[in-house]
């Protein structure tokens, strides 16, 4: 995936939307600058097929560096697949956070809460104040 | 840990400018870091008859006696970088013992090879930012963060206890006797010096006591939370 097309929350989690079998799915990661942030990672906590998230709350929780934080859902939805493979191969989102590093794809629930999110230079722009 | 946690609901969400405590605990008490399984306990002889908790830090396992804890609750402006916290924490304590002429240093800075794979007890395992007297860890931290604001808790080993022999404390390694509120009291000031905030005696406010029963009843002193993993 291309992350200047992507969609970010102010909370790092990057979206991608596409159409697939007539329904709205987003996929999510985070984005290469909160892995960064992170540092190394060692835990990983996804949530199950079928649960319902809602924008701004948690849907899972990483550790690194004996710092436990939340992932915070940028879109309203079901989650239809999880990267279950994801917690036993962590160093895949610092390689490659953008494809391979897919957290979950989620069936959204609507459109309107994509207008909160930003695009590529605007989340660059805060990127760069938090840095 | 309750009252730690209604202080970081506190500051990441009503504007709470931190807050820093220091505890014992009423008997030793076995604290598992967040994600690390009920049934590794077993790996742990001597801490058998301790009751377990459950952490909502990172890290590895705590054996709580002859140690002081600390939590420290704080906008998260203070530590956007994860270890910007533990340096600032460790660094004033190093900084601390040393008027007492004792040498303790950043593990980062000690370390002559790795470690090899992750022990049970957080007192076992050495990161960067750990504090060490020769190759004896004596301090540690670890962080839970939210939207907003971050939770450190850490542990100043004091000296050696039966429920986790192969720890030496600070006690033991200097020869010195460690007066913990004494050492809370200046490790506090410097930590206020350096972290650039001015810090007061203060006490939980009603609604964050009430905070920290319904943490105490829905997690910390909950068997559900204690063995999710």
């Amino acid at each position: 995936m291309n992350e200047e097309q992507l969609l970010y929350a102010p909370t790092h989690e990057w979206v991608h939307v596409a159409e697939e079998n007539g329904e709205r799915i987003a996929t999510i990661g985070i984005s290469a600058f909160a892995v960064e942030l992170l540092t190394d990672l060692v835990y990983m906590e996804l949530p199950e097929v079928g649960k319902e998230l809602i924008q701004g709350e948690e849907f899972g929780e990483v550790e690194s560096v004996k710092a436990v934080s939340p992932l915070y859902s940028p879109v309203n939805g079901q989650v239809v697949a999880v990267n279950s493979e994801l917690p036993d191969r962590l160093e895949t989102l610092s390689d490659d956070p953008y494809n391979e590093g897919w957290i979950l794809k989620v069936k959204l629930a609507g459109d309107a809460e994509l207008a909160n999110l930003m695009d590529y230079p605007t989340y660059q722009k805060q990127c760069a104040e938090e840095g | 840990m309750s009252l730690d946690e209604a202080l970081l609901d506190q500051v990441g969400e009503n504007g709470r400018t931190g807050c820093l405590r220091f505890y014992f605990w009423d008997q030793p008490t076995l604290s598992l870091g967040y994600f690390q399984s009920h049934r590794s306990r077993d790996r742990h002889t001597f801490s058998q008859a301790c009751p377990l908790v459950r952490r909502s830090t990172g890290g590895g396992a705590i054996v709580h006696a002859e140690e002081l804890t600390y939590s420290l609750v704080l906008p998260v402006r203070h530590a956007s970088q994860v270890t910007r916290l533990y340096e600032i924490c460790h660094q004033t304590l190093i900084a601390e013992l040393s008027t007492r002429g004792i040498v303790a240093t950043r593990w980062g800075q000690a370390r002559r090879g790795s470690v090899g794979d992750e022990p049970f007890l957080c007192f076992l395992r050495r990161s960067e930012d750990d504090i060490v007297i020769g190759r004896h860890k004596i301090a540690g931290s670890a962080q839970r963060r939210r939207r907003g604001g971050v939770l450190q808790h850490g542990s100043v080993l004091l000296r050696k206890t039966c429920h986790a022999p192969e720890l030496a404390g600070i006690e033991d390694l200097s020869a010195l006797r460690i007066d913990p509120y004494e050492l809370a009291r200046r490790w506090s000031a410097r930590l206020g010096d350096c972290l650039g905030v001015g810090l007061c005696r203060g006490r939980p406010t009603a609604g964050e006591v009430e905070q920290a029963a319904r943490y105490r009843s829905q997690k910390f002193g909950n068997r559900q939370w204690t063995h999710r993993r």
